[in-house]
């Protein structure tokens, strides 16, 4: 995965969590400034963005900067309320100083589960997609779904059981951003949820995340619903 | 050309009357079809329909204008007020056409606002237009259709800004929402002039 880390290019603890990252495998660059990530986020080469809680960034804005990015605070003072604030303003992830190096590296490697990884088939269970080949299976046997509905699955499997914002399923399935007030989500959701219940039925649904988005329950997964 | 000297104004008052009802039912239409795109239940045809007969009415109006002498109103007005209630219609049918035109794939919040103001705009309308004979409730009616009016130019353009408010937005999504949100707002802003035209005849002759 690639991260970027939004902190003092200097600062020995940004440093430490930098080099931790890259020790598992991933790729980080630290930078005081968003500039060149806005480009590699918007060309899919940017997975994820944590950001130094005191640096100034605000999940929002990072969230309108670095469309379809995983966006994670780092806060370097545990404090309960600002989480709460942090997941409340829509933050993929809080880490914190508390948490020990293991518990960090193994959070950010949990999230590049949930990176997007467009054209790759996917297995949530017994529920294949492949965007490749232009298909969904349930236990082998072929899903008959549009295109767009494909798309739709494809997104939800991929997040694994997590819910997935409105505005990022839209941004993984229709490539831009979403409009306010549109409610192409909704209604091809609608759509592949009456489809999985002809179906399929019970052993999957997507449920909905009020003001949020939505989430792939599938119950031979294994995952069950956060 | 030989004009009736026997007048015959109930016909004007019914065919205004009908005027404001296929106004009325053309926006409901549209209001329903937005709600259920990209399958609505309501095909386009059905607008188109209203559309002709709405122009059959406006032919029916100036063909009694060309051959009554006596007119419950002045013959200009009589025949701004068909006329602006036409426009209404095809604006209405404009709008729905777009759906289909532009292949829309799910509606928009606000478009589904935009609709619902239309109706009651549309409706205020019919309510007007059906009093002429004794105007009766008239005044109210004109007052609220201004007030829709200012409500959906609001609307209208919170609805364009939306569309801006993000630098990556599909430029196809933004040019098909802003033609549809500005020919919703064409279509109650024509419910306005209706009414206004409404207001002048009251005016000359309450």
């Amino acid at each position: 995965m690639q991260v970027l880390l939004l902190a003092e290019t200097d600062d020995p603890a940004a440093g430490g969590l930098a080099q931790r990252l890259r020790d598992a495998g991933h790729g980080v660059q630290i930078a005081s400034a968003i500039g060149p990530a806005e480009l590699a986020a918007r060309s899919g080469r940017l997975d994820a963005a944590i950001f130094d809680a005191l640096s100034g960034w605000t999940v929002g804005e990072l969230r309108r900067r670095l469309p379809d990015v995983l966006v994670v605070a780092w806060l370097r003072e545990h404090s309960d309320a600002q989480v709460g604030e942090l997941f409340s303003a829509g933050a993929d992830d809080v880490l914190h100083r508390g948490m020990g190096a293991r518990e960090q590296v193994a959070r950010v490697a949990a999230l590049a589960e949930r990176a997007p990884r467009a054209g790759i088939a996917v297995a949530f269970g017994p529920l294949g997609v492949d965007p490749e080949r232009g298909e969904a299976t349930w236990h082998g046997r072929r899903l008959p779904l549009t295109q767009r509905e494909r798309d739709v699955l494809h997104a939800l499997a991929e997040a694994r059981g997590a819910t997935l914002r409105r505005e990022l399923l839209y941004r993984r399935v229709w490539g831009y951003a979403m409009a306010r007030g549109d409610r192409a989500v909704d209604v091809n959701v609608k759509r592949l949820r009456d489809k999985l219940a002809i179906e399929v039925g019970a052993p999957i649904s997507i449920e909905t995340e009020p003001g949020v988005g939505y989430r792939l329950v599938v119950a031979e997964a294994g995952v069950t619903a956060l | 050309m030989r004009l009736a000297l026997v007048p015959r104004t109930t016909e004007f008052y019914e065919l205004f009357a009908a005027a404001g009802r296929v106004a009325h039912e053309a926006a409901r239409l549209t209001e329903t079809r937005f709600r259920e795109v990209p399958e609505p239940s309501i095909p386009q045809a059905r607008v188109k329909d209203l559309e002709r007969e709405a122009d059959e009415i406006v032919r029916g109006v100036f063909g009694l204008l060309n051959t009554q002498y006596v007119t419950p109103f002045d013959r200009e007005d009589i025949s701004e007020l068909a006329r602006a209630v036409d426009d209404v219609v095809d604006y209405v049918e404009e709008a729905s056409d777009l759906l289909d035109l532009y292949k829309i794939e799910a509606p928009m919040e606000q478009a589904i606002e935009q609709c619902r103001i239309l109706v009651e705009a549309c409706a205020q309308l019919e309510r007007a237009v059906s009093s002429l004979r004794n105007f009766r409730g008239i005044d109210e009616a004109i007052l609220e259709i201004k007030r829709l009016e200012d409500e959906g130019d609001r609307v209208a353009r919170d609805a364009i800004a939306s569309l801006f408010e993000d630098e990556d937005v599909s430029p196809r999504t933004m040019i098909r929402w802003k033609d549809v949100f500005e020919a919703l707002e064409r279509a109650i802003d024509a419910c306005e002039t209706a009414g206004h035209t409404v207001g002048n005849i009251v005016l000359k002759n309450a």
